[in-house]
């Protein structure tokens, strides 16, 4: 058997689930099971990765003209297989916070996995035409649950997301069009590995560089909530039910700066040397401004939301760094914020079912009522200020020396950065859990998490957040050589 | 086989930690025992080391491998030189002493259990900070040793004093971790390498002068967070919401040296420039003082001691900024055991008061706990460096190092007649007199877990002058010609007992009042002021902005949009994006077609 075949076999297994979903199998049981199955495929493919580096699946790649341009190709290397598994793990953790009980409890559970799905897709591909439409795969799906099963201002919140993400896309897709065609006539191809291979033999001009740069920057940018396309982002997070502002913000965010790692950075290396100044200044605005923004929320999915799109900033930096432990900073950073934010989203989703809110000011005592949910709460506050041990800090500390260098600025505002997180979060922290047991969180059945079939979700989480922290190798050693080729000259 | 060692001594409360957490929680009596255990375990460890490990020098324990990548090294190595040893013994016996006394200070407290995994946490940290071998991993452990230092004050989840007690701590600290880490980014840019041993070597070669002076500021920034120096040393007073034996082991005799021992191992950077070192001593020389005054005026026995603490490390602090290491480590050495005691005594005290903190409203203790009593008058005599106490001896080598600079011998010796007074007032206030109240009046020794680690403490405090400690310090006593010192810092802090006799002796309510020293000189509210309130109106502000402007006027605002948000809303409501999707796949591939075509 074609071990490769376990690529398509990915997709292929939440696809099959949500078949069975809709042909009326137990929503739940099935999204369980499939999403703990497609661990088997993933452990197949890794394996292959590991032992050769790469793993593809699908026809060679071919010339634009002369064969319909668009084919299904899958593929894996060293720097999609920690976002593989981040997408695996996040998901498989999303599904088991999900409720039973929900309303529409099958189409709840379908979009989940099709999330899951869209986000494992853009991963994947190699075909630029489905990196970019699995990406919006995973979009419809979670404008859906934030604006059917979510809470607060949901219709706003999904459909300012949509208007925004809708837009990013259409610049990304202007410009990935743009790249395409920037090859010379007769080599274009919609295969993102041969483009490379092309546009490095034969570079884009320079001005052109930055064009690209530019359009691919804005449509990344708006993915990943990059100021000032930030908006949609923390009012989605805070409407989205707790799967869905986990999978959004843990997995889906991520393909943004993967773009960017695996297109703009390659390919228009000029362009972007030329825009990192902007690069600087706009990530020195999710960290200064959207840090000071979170100090000031009193909502606690608020405050997730501006803490989650804040880090961001960071990560660009590590983008923007030019060295290869800035990338790898950036890498092991992306995998310890999707892991951080979704197992914040997660917490902030039972308070929000225990004590009905997640006012701030409303809660209280969560340490001596629930201690199991303070324990996981601090793990999650903890991971997102950076606290040694998780794998938060190893992707800071990377980022940190990897940039110094070059923008040692901007170091210092991301280090200030870590001075707000903190504050923000630790007030957070200590209007939910410490004093007195809230009137909130007393009168509603303010139990704490009941026995293994609600406690291995944030158990899951906060072991791989450990895991990463204290063996970032586990992220580094595979990415190693594709993100040394990245910025080759 | 003592190489691994270190490992043990790492280890063991690691483990007691994650096995209390994960297992141990609903079997208190189980936790505790482990958790001591562990402690013991390590001080057993550390005292092998101290004695055999001699053979121990750089690189002969393999470090553990954390990050190597692109010219970055961060790995977990193990120092083993006799200042780590020394260190790591005085660390893990005097927490080994404040577990003794905590099993019987908690013995009734339900949650004793994450009492003890948190003070293993941090046993494990600080013994980090000692051992590593580079700035890096030092600072992981320091980031580490905060974490349980906000754990342990906040250790009364229910008491909202104490959660803001916890939070100040930890913020404050990171304000001064972020001078560090960039302290410790340039020292990796300026000399090529953090680790310790390297340091000397490459600090000598020429760099800019400036860029040498950020860096040892920068590092010093960390000294100032953890080790509660002016301007970050706000976090320490309130810290004593914790329970005692925190405050004890933390927050008196390891953790807030940690900077101190972080000075003296990053003293080759520190002392290429002179400007870094007359601030570090200055800082220091004002910092003993200050305190001092304020602690006059405090009445919350734990306070006093408080302020009392940030005067002694400022001793070695300023000793630092002097370039002398060793007085510095002998008098953080004497300190840990003296001020430990003293912190001991005064838990016991509480305890025996049911939880009276206020010395006014004790009194006539001396006579109904006697042993506390005695031993927190020679913990007394040994803090305001009465021979032959230890506290004496420590402070003299520090006293002769400031004998050519009279400005700095000033200030720290008057900071001697302070300490003397305050000290005395809290004895005759809360041990000689009449009982206050009942409490006072049914006062009692505790049980043999609270007394005996005091009794050893005291013999550590009475003989602390004897320890060897020229071996391992690289240290000399002072030399007879600067004995000016010590006649003078002796006779100051012998006067300042006595204007303490006369007017507290038979005292019932304070009869000085300075206001400004009881609001400890409005330092928190000057901070309130000028820092955390206009950064939270700013906060607002943006918020403000990111709201209103952001999200409502350009989002929402235009009738363009307006409209097609009402289309967005009704394919929503509708749950009929369906629609939506297909058009936009549609146009994907029309666009795709037109490019192929193109082609």
């Amino acid at each position: 058997m074609n071990i490769a075949l376990a690529l398509p076999l990915l997709l292929a297994v939440p696809l099959v689930a949500v078949g069975a979903i809709a042909l009326g199998a137990s929503p739940r049981k099935t999204a369980l099971w499939a999403s703990w199955i497609n661990l088997i495929p993933g452990f197949l493919v890794s394996g292959v990765v590991l032992r050769r580096g790469e793993i593809f699946y699908g026809p060679e790649g071919t010339n634009l003209r002369e064969v319909f341009p668009v084919q299904f190709r899958l593929g894996l290397d060293g720097l999609s297989l920690p976002l593989l598994w981040l997408t695996l793990l996040v998901t498989v953790a999303a599904i088991g916070v999900a409720r039973a009980d929900v309303k529409r409890a099958m189409e709840y559970h379908i979009c989940l996995l099709l999330v899951g799905l869209g986000a494992l897709g853009a991963f994947l591909s190699l075909d630029l035409f489905y990196f970019f439409s699995f990406h919006e795969v995973a979009l419809i799906p979670s404008f859906l649950l934030i604006g059917i099963w979510g809470q607060g201002d949901r219709t706003g919140a999904a459909w300012r997301m949509t208007l925004y993400l809708v837009l990013g896309s259409l610049l990304l897709l202007i410009a990935l069009i743009g790249l395409v065609w920037a090859a010379p006539e007769t080599a274009r191809t919609l295969d993102w590995r041969v483009l490379t291979e092309t546009l490095r033999a034969q570079p884009i001009p320079a001005s052109q560089q930055t064009y690209l740069a530019a359009l691919l920057i804005a449509g990344f940018g708006t993915l990943v909530s990059l100021v000032p396309f930030h908006s949609w982002a923390p009012g989605g997070y805070a409407s989205a039910p707790a799967p869905a502002a986990m999978l959004h913000a843990g997995v889906l965010k991520k393909f943004g700066i993967y773009g960017l790692l695996r297109l703009a950075l390659p390919l228009t290396p000029l362009g972007w040397r030329e825009l990192s100044w902007i690069v600087g200044l706009m990530l020195a605005g999710n960290i200064l401004y959207l840090g000071l923004a979170s100090l000031a929320q009193r909502d606690f999915r608020w405050l997730l939301g501006f803490s989650s799109a804040m880090h961001m900033g960071t990560i660009f930096l590590g983008l923007i760094s030019g060295t290869v432990l800035g990338l790898g900073g950036a890498l092991v950073l992306m995998v310890g914020h999707g892991l951080s934010a979704a197992l914040g989203f997660a917490v902030a989703g039972e308070v929000g079912q225990r004590a009905g809110t997640t006012w701030m000011k409303d809660l209280g005592g969560l340490a001596t009522r629930t201690p199991k949910l303070w324990f996981y709460l601090m793990i999650a506050g903890m991971a997102s200020i950076g606290l040694p041990g998780l794998a938060n800090f190893a992707g800071e500390i990377m980022i940190f020396f990897g940039a110094w260098s070059a923008h040692p600025f901007l170091v210092g505002i991301a280090a200030w950065g870590v001075v707000l997180s903190s504050v923000a979060m630790l007030r957070a922290i200590r209007s939910i859990a410490t004093g007195p047991v809230s009137s909130a969180l007393d009168s509603k059945k303010g139990s704490d998490l009941n026995g293994f079939q609600e406690v291995w979700p944030f158990a899951l989480l906060t072991a791989l957040l450990f895991l990463m922290g204290l063996v970032p190798n586990l992220v580094l050693g595979p990415a190693r050589p594709v993100l040394e080729r990245l910025i080759q000259p | 086989m003592i190489a691994y060692a270190p490992y043990l001594i790492l280890l063991l409360p690691l483990l007691a930690a994650v096995s209390i957490r994960l297992f141990l929680y609903p079997f208190p009596r189980i936790s505790v025992s482990v958790s001591t255990l562990a402690c013991l375990g390590s001080f057993m460890g550390s005292m092998a080391l101290l004695f055999w490990g001699s053979s121990l020098g750089q690189g002969i324990v393999p470090a553990l491998p954390w990050i190597e990548w692109g010219g970055f090294r961060a790995n977990f190595g193990i120092l083993g030189d006799p200042l780590a040893r020394g260190m790591a013994a005085l660390v893990s016996g005097v927490a080994f002493l404040v577990h003794l006394y905590s099993i019987g200070y908690l013995e009734k407290d339900p949650c004793r259990s994450r009492f003890f995994a948190e003070l293993s946490l941090f046993v494990f940290s600080m013994l980090g900070i000692v051992l590593a071998d580079n700035l890096i991993s030092m600072f992981i452990f320091w980031e580490l040793v905060g974490l349980s230092s906000y754990l342990l004050i906040g250790f009364w989840v229910e008491r909202p004093a104490a959660g803001a007690a916890a939070n100040k701590a930890f913020l404050v600290n990171r304000i001064g971790d972020f001078g560090f880490i960039l302290g410790i980014l340039g020292a990796w840019a300026l000399f090529g390498s953090v680790t310790f041993a390297d340091l000397p070597g490459r600090a000598a070669a020429s760099s800019p002068g400036w860029a040498v002076t950020a860096v040892g500021l920068g590092l010093f920034c960390g000294c100032l967070g953890k080790s509660a120096q002016f301007p970050l040393h706000v976090w320490l007073p309130d810290s004593m919401e914790g329970p005692t034996p925190v405050s004890s082991l933390l927050h008196a005799a390891t953790m807030v040296v940690a900077g101190v021992y972080m000075l003296v191992r990053v003293l080759p950077i520190l002392e290429m420039s002179q400007a870094t070192m007359m601030t570090i001593a200055w800082i220091g020389g004002w910092m003993t003082l200050l305190p001092a005054l304020l602690a006059c005026q405090q009445n919350d026995i734990k306070r006093i001691l408080a302020y009392s603490t940030l005067s002694e490390i400022a001793y070695m602090v300023m000793a630092v900024g002097l370039g002398v290491a060793g007085p510095a480590m002998y008098h953080l050495t004497t300190h840990a055991f003296f001020k430990c005691l003293l912190f001991l005594a005064a838990g016991s005290v509480i305890h025996g008061c049911h939880d009276e903190q206020d010395i006014w409203k004790m009194g006539g203790l001396g006579k109904r706990m006697p042993f506390t009593a005695f031993v927190t008058i020679l913990g007394t005599l040994a803090l305001c460096g009465i021979p032959p106490l230890s506290g004496f001896w420590s402070k003299d080598a520090i006293f002769a190092a400031t004998a050519h600079h009279p400005g700095l011998a000033a200030v720290s010796m008057g900071a001697g007649f302070f300490t003397s007074f305050f000290m005395l007032r809290m004895i005759l206030v809360a041990f000689g007199g009449e009982p206050k109240n009942d409490a006072a009046r049914h006062a009692h020794e505790g049980s043999i877990f609270l007394t005996a680690p005091m009794a050893l403490l005291a013999v550590l405090t009475l003989v602390g002058g004897l320890l060897p400690v020229e071996s391992y310090l690289h240290f000399q006593h002072p030399e007879a010609h600067e004995t000016w010192t010590l006649w003078i810092s002796l006779l100051v802090a012998l006067a300042g007992f006595v204007p303490a006799y006369f007017l507290y002796r038979q005292a019932t309510k304070d009869p000085i009042s300075i206001p400004v020293l009881r609001e400890k000189f409005y330092v928190d509210e000057i901070y309130q002021r000028v820092f955390v309130s206009p950064q939270d109106a700013f906060a607002r502000l943006t918020d403000a902005f990111e709201g209103w402007v952001v999200r409502g006027f350009l989002v929402r605002g235009s009738g363009v949009v307006a409209r097609a948000s009402g289309q967005g809303l009704r394919l929503v409501q509708c749950g009929q994006v369906q629609i939506y999707a297909a058009v936009f796949i549609l146009g994907v591939f029309l666009l795709l077609g037109w490019l192929w075509r193109q082609g």
